[in-house]
């Protein structure tokens, strides 16, 4: 019967209606799983381009003194990186990509609530990107002042900071209509029955990260728009020479910005909790606790800002708020690192490449997230900050965290996007070498960066020269161990076997449909009086039949 | 049309809107005469315009916002935001007080 | 968002055999509000970080900011608050007349709001002309020897009430679009939640001027 049925591959609702062109037709399409493919392609070229950026810079440091770039094209280089990987990659990742993609799945909805307005977000990203990609090449060419933007720098620079301004809010505001589709499709178009907590956490995740790009991005919105009219009116807000003052343009910055790294996890956290119990064949363990925690992250997160500020001058008095709120973050976190072992706990785990990904996470992340602690302790920042060290504590959490728990996703719902099966063999081999690569090109800087070694520095001492060349070799063995694992990817896509509708024996809807699924997900929406994730003696308890309406004779 | 909506609003009547029409009048004409009625400082007049203000912004998203008829979904979100807002402002006030002054700690 | 296609509400059957409806995300008349109510909140935060920026310099440089908020045109800023004021009523006389069954009333009263809003920008361009005329506008020479408070003032004010203005304008567009809408029947009484939303937004609008007109205008 699976053959039967059409996938979203081969039929589309566009916003006009149809057309013979293959093209219009996934550019102009208000299905969520082809809006979350394009995301995800551009996405990736992006990273790509990031990661290139990456490289060239982690090949500039591999000796001291300037080798074949300048300082101000590193300055640039490290914005360009900066921006591409946070506004065009890391912030819609997840949620845009394979969030649009699984929200209605694992709601049993057919839709999200505003099809149309989500095409809009991507064409609101895709003009954000070009616009940050066209000031590359006008002009005094990219932004140098990193991707925080701190006045009076930014104010002052010659830089086309005004672009990269501009496609930071359109992006901004591409994240805001996500978010804003998110939440309402969670409260709407859950399938009957499906009370708030019988939702799969990863929509938990979303949820949390939607009610932040909600509440948070137009904070950073704004303040964005406060430098681009003291650049081009001089309205004087964020400048010190006519009384303005830049460590408020910080406290806005921050606003946002802190929060978008809880954006960024939430959902990783979520996927982490959907392939944990598929794999260990367990309901998971704690699943209100890890909903809740979720809840509670986005919540504690909105208030912890200020400790990127410790040294920017912000009162002594809000340094330990902002410290003593930051401790506690970790309590949430740590509920939801102490339900997935416990999960693990007496299963027999399948390492499967996406839960190898995951447990490798689980290794990364805690190094990121226990570094966190170390510099949001006042007097310990006030030595670290602006270090590598705080360079690696970031690109742990993020890197080791979300794009590590982002690629388990991908292999994860690899079969359900495709409805083939990548190469078990090869993706596990992918893994390794991306995990020793990363722990070369990052572990050293947290010791460069307790020894003194400052952040966005072009040139270094002597003493540092060591932990730079293993770096460097690091990132190349990390590039390639990307390159593995997407050729792997793609083989699977072109030639691969198909996977069927459920590869993994999982629980919840998405895997209830065939692979790749049809337009409108579903031909029966089924009543949900269960939880998700029941397995009995390591099979799932319930079963179900949603490709086709229950009454219409099958085909 | 969705059936289990649209029928649960109160039934509209322009009188309401009529009647807070009235009431915000008043409100800005207290908000205007205050400062040339009585001379106050700051603090005081901050407290009174800010104090009409807010009844006003009630007034508004009460009726004709219709949250006072909506779902309590509608209501509870905005209470979240209220009180996120007010951590917000009191998180940038402790700043905005003890910055560069003599009462921060450790001076 | 909504197409007027009357279909028969989608029925699943629990285990029990209780009927449950499954919402039509076509056709969600709570969801398209509780979207717009999303997209208000983040307009919330847009001008409550100005406030916050407002409230942050008004802290720092109180004389200068008395000072200033004493040299505007009250006259002027107290009949746009009312004109403000007569608008959202107008706007919500509109939807109570649509969703009574007056197509035609409802439109008037918008021709009303769109009026009132014209009338709402002239006097802020009157405003604005004579303050530029003194020489006061953002990185003017005579702003800039001025006092810093003085500066930030008038840097504050002429952003915030820009930034108003700019959703007035919107607000115009969108009530013109809504007209045609009402015109061409895609809006009618018992499919409005465009109406409703444009009401709310302009409601929104009022809101955000009855904080913005007492703190520029009535703090000296």
């Amino acid at each position: 019967m699976n053959n039967v049925q059409k996938s979203f591959y081969d039929e589309t609702h566009t916003i006009f209606g149809h057309h013979k062109n293959k093209i219009l037709q996934w550019i102009f399409s208000i299905d969520h799983k082809r809006i979350s493919l394009m995301y995800l392609f551009v996405m990736l070229a992006f990273f790509a381009v990031a990661v290139i950026v990456a490289l060239i810079m982690r090949l500039e440091l591999f000796s001291p003194g300037q080798d074949f770039i300048d300082p101000n094209t590193y300055n640039q280089a490290f914005t360009l990186h900066g921006v591409i990987m946070i506004f065009l990659f890391i912030v819609p990742g997840i949620p845009a990509a394979l969030g649009n993609f699984l929200l209605p799945l694992q709601l049993g909805a057919r839709d999200v609530s505003f099809p149309k307005l989500n095409l809009l977000s991507w064409w609101l990203y895709v003009f954000g990107a070009l616009l940050a990609v066209a000031s590359l090449f006008i002009g005094d060419g990219f932004a140098d002042t990193g991707w925080t933007f701190y006045a009076p720098y930014s104010v002052k620079t010659g830089t086309n900071v005004v672009w990269a301004l501009s496609a930071a809010f359109i992006l901004g505001f591409a994240s805001i209509l996500t978010g804003i589709n998110f939440v309402a499709t969670i409260h709407r178009l859950r399938a009957p029955g499906m009370g708030f907590f019988k939702m799969p956490l990863f929509v938990w995740g979303l949820y949390a990260t939607s009610w932040i790009q909600i509440l948070a991005t137009p904070v950073v919105g704004i303040s964005l728009i406060m430098v681009i009219l003291e650049r081009t009116l001089g309205i004087g807000i964020f400048d010190p020479t006519k009384g303005g003052d830049p460590v408020l343009l910080e406290h806005m910055f921050w606003i946002y910005s802190h929060p978008a790294v809880y954006l960024m996890i939430l959902p990783a956290f979520g996927i982490a909790s959907e392939i944990v119990p598929t794999f260990c064949r367990k309901p998971i363990f704690g699943y209100h606790a890890i909903a809740i925690s979720s809840a509670m992250i986005a919540g504690v997160g909105y208030l912890v800002w200020g400790h990127h500020m410790y040294t920017s001058g912000e009162s002594e008095m809000i340094k330990l708020i902002f410290s003593a709120l930051t401790f506690f973050v970790a309590v949430p976190t740590g509920v939801k690192f102490f339900d997935w072992i416990a999960t693990m706990y007496k299963a027999s785990i399948d390492f499967k490449t996406p839960m190898l990904w995951t447990v490798g996470t689980f290794v990364t992340f805690i190094i990121g997230g226990l570094t966190g602690l170390i510099v949001a302790s006042v007097g310990v920042d006030v030595y670290l900050h602006d270090t590598y060290f705080v360079v690696a504590h970031f690109h742990y959490a993020i890197l080791g965290g979300v794009v590590f728990l982002m690629f388990a996703g991908f292999h994860y719902w690899f079969p359900k996007i495709t409805g083939k099966m990548y190469d078990e063999k090869h993706a596990s081999r992918a893994f390794y070498v991306i995990f020793v690569g990363f722990n070369m090109l990052w572990f050293p800087m947290f010791l460069a960066g307790m020894f003194g070694m400052p952040r966005r520095y072009f040139d270094y001492l002597p003493e540092f020269e060591i932990y730079h060349k293993v770096a460097t070799m690091g990132s190349w063995l990390f590039a390639l161990g990307l390159i593995y694992m997407f050729a792997t990817l793609y083989r699977g896509w072109r030639y691969g076997e198909k996977a069927g509708a459920n590869p993994w024996n999982a629980t919840t809807l998405e895997w209830q449909i065939p692979s790749p699924p049809q337009l409108e997900n579903f031909g029966t929406i089924p009543y949900v009086d269960f939880m998700p994730y029941e397995y009995k003696d390591g099979e799932p308890v319930h079963h179900f039949d949603l490709a086709v309406k229950e009454d219409s004779p099958h085909e | 049309m969705n059936t289990n909506s649209n029928q649960e609003l109160h039934p509209v009547k322009s009188s309401v809107y009529i009647n807070v029409f009235y009431l915000l009048i008043g409100l800005t004409i207290l908000t205007l005469a205050q400062p040339m009625v009585i001379d106050l400082d700051l603090g005081s007049t901050l407290i009174v315009q800010l104090g009409i203000a807010f009844t006003k912004a009630i007034l508004i998203v009460a009726y004709y916002m219709h949250i006072k008829s909506s779902s309590s979904l509608f209501k509870k979100l905005i209470y979240t935001t209220v009180v996120l807002w007010i951590v917000l402002y009191t998180l940038m006030a402790i700043d905005t007080y003890y910055r560069y002054t003599p009462n921060d700690l450790f001076r | 968002m909504s197409n007027t296609v009357s279909t028969e509400p989608e029925i699943i059957y629990d285990k029990q055999g209780n009927p449950h409806e499954v919402v039509d995300f076509n056709n969600d008349y709570e969801g398209a509000k509780l979207g717009f109510w999303l997209f208000l909140f983040t307009e919330i935060m847009i001008f409550g970080a100005m406030f916050l920026v407002f409230g942050f310099y008004l802290f720092q440089n109180t004389p200068e900011f008395m000072q200033s908020s004493g040299e505007l045109n009250r006259v002027l800023g107290g009949t746009n608050t009312f004109i403000l004021l007569l608008s959202a009523l107008c706007m919500g006389l509109s939807l109570v007349k649509l969703r009574n069954g007056q197509p035609n009333t409802s439109k008037k009263f918008i021709w009303a709001t769109i009026v009132l809003a014209t009338i709402f920008l002239v006097i802020k361009y009157i405003e604005w002309s004579h303050e530029i005329h003194l020489g006061i506008y953002p990185g003017s020479p005579t702003l800039n020897e001025m006092e810093n408070g003085t500066k930030l003032f008038f840097g504050l004010y002429f952003t915030m009430t820009g930034l108003h203005g700019l959703h007035i304008i919107i607000g115009i567009g969108v009530m013109f679009w809504v007209l045609a809408l009402i015109n061409s029947g895609k809006i009618t009484s018992t499919d409005f939640v465009v109406l409703e939303n444009t009401a709310l937004y302009w409601d929104l609008v009022h809101l955000v001027w009855v904080f913005v007109f007492p703190i520029f205008y009535l703090i000296y």
